[in-house]
């Protein structure tokens, strides 16, 4: 095997081919398109076999309850009805052993006989004929099950105060020396902002997985983002070989991140997988609630002290959060710390467990935003200067201020000393009007009657870049080959996200070999061998390009060598002097000397495959401190939890929001949103417009509209559906102006970076100095919902 | 990957209460024996195998996945009985798409799908539209699509697709 250099190693050097086409490019159709739109594309709620039977969860009626017993015969007797699978059946063998860090205690959230939150499925799962029967047979089994009910907590503090039980080690967390921080403050505030209703994914499509059996091979349809996760699962389960476990990713129907790191896609196909062999039949598992079933992670109370001098520097933020329960190790100042030259931090973090349902993220890193937005605009509002004057004056990472970076760490890294956040800032603040729109708090109303407002945020870009082998449960890798009709397949297992990766890779692959893009396929739904990253949308593009593009290299090469050894118009001819260009090989001195690829596919087998590990294992071994070359005291120290040998996120993001906030009724019209991403690269414009887009509509929905309601009596959820939760729609939100901006300052191939979390996340609270800046008081209490504007105005 | 249509063995079996009723989907004439509280979403679904049609508010008639259109008009076919519609022509995604209508090539050009499972809705519901309106507003867009839910946020790319597809009809 070749040894890499480690200029080889460093992908975010990686050249753009110099005679791209499509990389970059706007109108390229996304592969998935006709399929989507027609309505073909299968989704795995499509998928229909012989003889396939139904099956659907009971459902807790209570919010904290335990079966006391149970009577199935009645329901047994049902017509239609096949099995009843109980919580006590003996061949149930659960919980099989967690799969990953990230899902230590929730993988069998089914059938439990605890409720542990309402709605939570607990019990029994029942087989019929037909969906309608099983829920006629839920109807009679609810009615035979006899409950013992427990006193609930919903709210987080209380439950702190009565000492229940934590779902994480509290986090105890310092950097530098925040206490000294305080001491070189010219002033300190403290304030509360309090994330009080949840918001969940609402995902589209409902929990859903198929399996069949043939003799002792089971065959899956899974729905849920890492369809390699099944195997070890149902391997585990079952005793039998992962050879004879065959997993389908069909696509899904916004999945986004939270339910897949729950386990409930993993849950569900291991019990399809369970009651297609007892009952000898394909199932189909159904549960219509899943989309309810489980929350964002931001919900909870923040307490904040800042102390910063008189020009806006700050020198030091302490951070107490409580927020609920999660099962991954993060806490809220992690994008202070990666955004900010900020010196001295500190947070303590408690999780305590409620009878809520469990929790995650999705457009992972709103907890994180959150904070960002509050300490730069807090310290603006105090001082009366303008936020991004703010946000420009503590620009850095870890500690360490942008003009340190451009010495230490851009040269060292190959990178321009371009200035992101600069530049993002001011693109969103002549694309709003910034200079012209901003003014003192509650200082604008409008003809209209209502209060003008304005708000910004800006903070990291980034992207989940895997710099180290051990964060990776299995191998990551890709496989390409050339059809003999000289059409190109990516080999490369992972679900759809929606983010149109697989038109991403096609048209990198297209460049890189130098064939056009209808010529090229991502196979992703099947197992080929390779699997493909998964855990974040905004890793989809970035992690998974290194082993495409590196497979994409090896697969040019051997076509330009076996051309000079199969075809006669290349004879005597080397490799170097020959080139791919629209899928013919020609010779760079006679480009009329031309062969298509098809030419040398039908004589010889081409394929390659690269693994991630050989272009991360020398980073790995490597320690931080060789890699920074800083002052000893520099570590890059964010990630201790997760990411030991992170490094720096070179780029921003800057947003900025108009509202206008009716003081009659207090509702809140968001009318104007300026997006700017700092990208790096962008491989897809249309595409990241698009995550834009749904970023901004759902970031700024989580701020104001969406939100679970609880009665505080029974902890009995209110509206669990899409009639009564808030997803945005169209009109809900105003225009959206969408920037990109390519420095090439990020650790992605060629210098590039994913956006599909990104602004979720970043925009999660940004009406809060929005709303400040329209009515001149500070709602801390989130979702902003009209009440508590009316409220608001009412004090001022 | 396998799909086949849906067995109906255990739907069927008490014929005394199935309705017998004529469709036509898209332009191909169909009869179809149905429960009397059979929806159109179930029936097309399940016995023609249309997966255009979603499911995703439970139905609920909250979020516009199952829209079809019939005789004309865009309706919810998760709130619409299958018996409700006998002798009537229903459109689906799969037939606009066949039909070669300008707002699908539109939406195609203007990336209006991320996950894809509200697409179809969007599309029938835009067809429809265009159907009654060749020449709509941006205000008249948003008034007729502004009850499907899209939760990837692709929403204005719609209002892009069904502008370029009024141009193209105008031509």
């Amino acid at each position: 095997m070749k040894v890499l250099t480690l200029e080889e190693k460093r992908w975010w050097l990686w050249q753009v081919p110099e005679k791209a086409k499509y990389i970059g490019k706007r109108g390229l159709p996304r592969k998935d398109a006709r399929d989507k739109a027609s309505g073909r594309a299968l989704y795995c709620r499509d998928i229909c076999l012989p003889g396939m039977v139904y099956a659907k969860s009971l459902n807790s009626p209570f919010t904290h309850a335990k079966i006391k017993s149970m009577d199935t015969s009645r329901a047994e007797k049902l017509p239609g009805v096949l099995y009843v699978l109980r919580w006590d059946d003996p061949e149930i063998k659960w919980p099989p052993a967690p799969t990953s860090s990230m899902r230590p205690r929730l993988l069998a959230p089914y059938l439990s006989p605890m409720a542990e939150f309402y709605g939570m499925a607990v019990g029994a799962i029942v087989v019929a004929e037909d969906e309608e029967t099983c829920d006629e047979a839920l109807k009679i089994l609810m009615e035979d099950t006899e409950w013992e009910e427990y006193p609930f907590i919903l709210d987080w503090e209380e439950a702190l105060e009565k000492g229940a039980e934590e779902m994480m080690a509290p986090v105890n967390w310092e950097f530098g020396n925040v206490e000294e921080g305080f001491k070189q403050a010219d002033r300190v505030i403290e304030f509360t902002v309090r994330k009080s209703e949840e918001d969940t994914w609402a995902g589209v499509e409902g929990g859903v997985a198929v399996a069949a059996w043939q003799g002792d091979r089971v065959e899956i349809w899974h729905y849920g983002h890492g369809p390699f996760g099944v195997k070890t699962i149902l391997s585990q389960f079952y005793g039998i070989p992962e050879s004879n476990i065959i997993v389908h990713a069909p696509y899904h129907g916004a999945l986004f991140g939270g339910i897949t790191w729950l386990g409930y896609p993993d849950a569900l196909a291991a019990i399809a997988a369970l009651l297609a062999r007892k009952l000898k039949r394909p199932v189909k598992i159904l549960d219509d609630y899943t989309c309810f079933r489980g929350a964002e992670w931001q919900l909870g109370t923040y307490k904040f002290k800042v102390g910063f001098k008189n020009d806006g520097t700050i020198t030091a933020v302490k951070l107490e959060t409580v927020l609920v329960g999660q099962p991954l190790p993060e806490h809220s100042l992690v994008k202070l710390l990666k955004s900010t030259k900020i010196p001295n931090m500190a947070i303590h973090a408690v999780w305590p467990k409620v009878n809520r349902p469990h929790r995650m993220c999705y457009r992972h890193g709103s907890q994180h935003c959150n904070v960002v937005v509050y300490v730069i605009n807090r310290v603006a509002a105090e001082l009366g200067m303008d936020p991004t004057e703010v946000a420009l004056k503590n620009d850095g990472w870890h500690g360490q201020s942008m003009e340190w970076i451009n010495e230490h760490i851009k040269p060292a890294e190959g990178f321009p000393k371009r200035d992101s956040l600069k530049e993002v800032i001011e693109i969103g603040k002549k694309a709003i009007g910034w200079d012209e729109k901003w003014h003192p708090p509650g200082a604008k109303r409008l003809p209209n009657g209502k209060y003008h407002g304005i708000g910004f945020m800006a903070v990291e870009q980034w992207a989940w870049v895997p710099f180290t082998v051990g964060n990776f449960p299995r191998p990551i890798s890709a496989g390409i080959k050339v059809n003999k009709d000289g059409s190109i397949e990516i080999l490369g297992w992972r679900s759809d996200g929606g983010t149109a990766f697989s038109t991403a890779y096609c048209q990198v692959v297209a460049d890189e070999i130098g064939v056009p893009y209808e010529s090229v396929f991502h196979s992703h739904f099947e197992d080929h061998g390779f699997v493909l990253w998964q855990m974040g949308g905004s890793a989809g593009v970035v992690s998974n390009l290194i082993p495409i593009i590196a497979a994409a290299r090896k697969v040019k090469q051997m076509i330009l060598e076996y051309a000079t050894q199969l075809l006669g118009s290349f004879n005597g001819k080397k490799p170097e002097e020959l080139d791919i260009e629209d899928g013919f090989v020609f010779e760079k001195a006679n480009p009329e000397n031309k062969v298509h690829i098809s030419e040398v596919a039908r004589r010889i087998t081409i394929f390659a495959s690269a693994d991630l590990y050989d272009y991360i294992e020398a980073i790995a071994n490597r320690k931080s401190s060789e890699v920074y070359k800083g002052p000893a005291s520099f570590q890059p120290r964010t990630f201790e939890l997760i990411e030991p040998y992170a490094r720096p996120n070179l780029i921003r993001q800057a947003h900025f929001v108009e509202v206008e906030v009716d003081p009659e009724t207090g509702k809140i019209d968001v009318t104007n949103v300026v997006v700017v991403n700092d990208v790096g690269r962008a491989i897809n414009p249309d595409a990241i417009n698009g995550q834009q887009y749904g970023g901004a509509y759902m970031g700024l929905a989580r701020n104001h509209m969406e939100a679970i309601y609880y009665d505080p009596l029974t902890g009995v959820r209110l509206n669990d559906n899409l009639l009564g939760y808030c997803v945005p729609l169209m009109n809900d939100i105003g225009k959206i102006d969408c920037h990109i901006v390519e420095t090439g300052m990020a650790y992605g191939p060629y210098g590039m970076a994913g956006c599909s979390e990104a602004l979720g996340a970043a925009l999660s609270m940004v009406l809060g100095p929005a709303v400040y800046n329209a009515i001149g008081k500070w709602i801390d209490d989130f979702p902003i919902t009209p009440d508590k504007v009316l409220e608001a105005l009412s004090k001022a | 990957m396998r799909l086949e249509k849906a067995h109906s063995t255990f739907y069927d079996k008490n014929l005394a209460h199935l309705n017998k009723i004529k469709l036509i989907v898209n332009g191909k004439p169909y009869e179809f024996l149905v429960k009397p509280n059979m929806t159109l979403r179930d029936l097309l679904r399940k016995k023609l195998g249309l997966t255009s049609i979603k499911d995703m508010c439970h139905g609920e008639g909250a979020c516009g996945s199952c829209t079809v259109i019939v005789d004309g008009r865009p309706v919810l076919s998760c709130l619409t009985l299958a018996v409700d519609c006998d002798g009537k022509s229903v459109e689906t995604a799969e037939g606009i798409a066949d039909s070669n209508h300008p707002i699908f090539e539109a939406y195609i050009k203007y990336h209006t799908m991320q996950c894809g499972y509200c697409t179809p809705g969007f599309l029938v519901t835009a067809k429809a539209l265009l159907d009654r309106n060749p020449n709509p507003t941006e205000e008249e867009i948003r008034e007729a699509l502004g009850g499907n839910i899209c939760r990837c946020g692709t929403y204005p790319m719609h209002i892009l697709a069904v502008m370029d597809a009024a141009k193209k009809l105008k031509r």
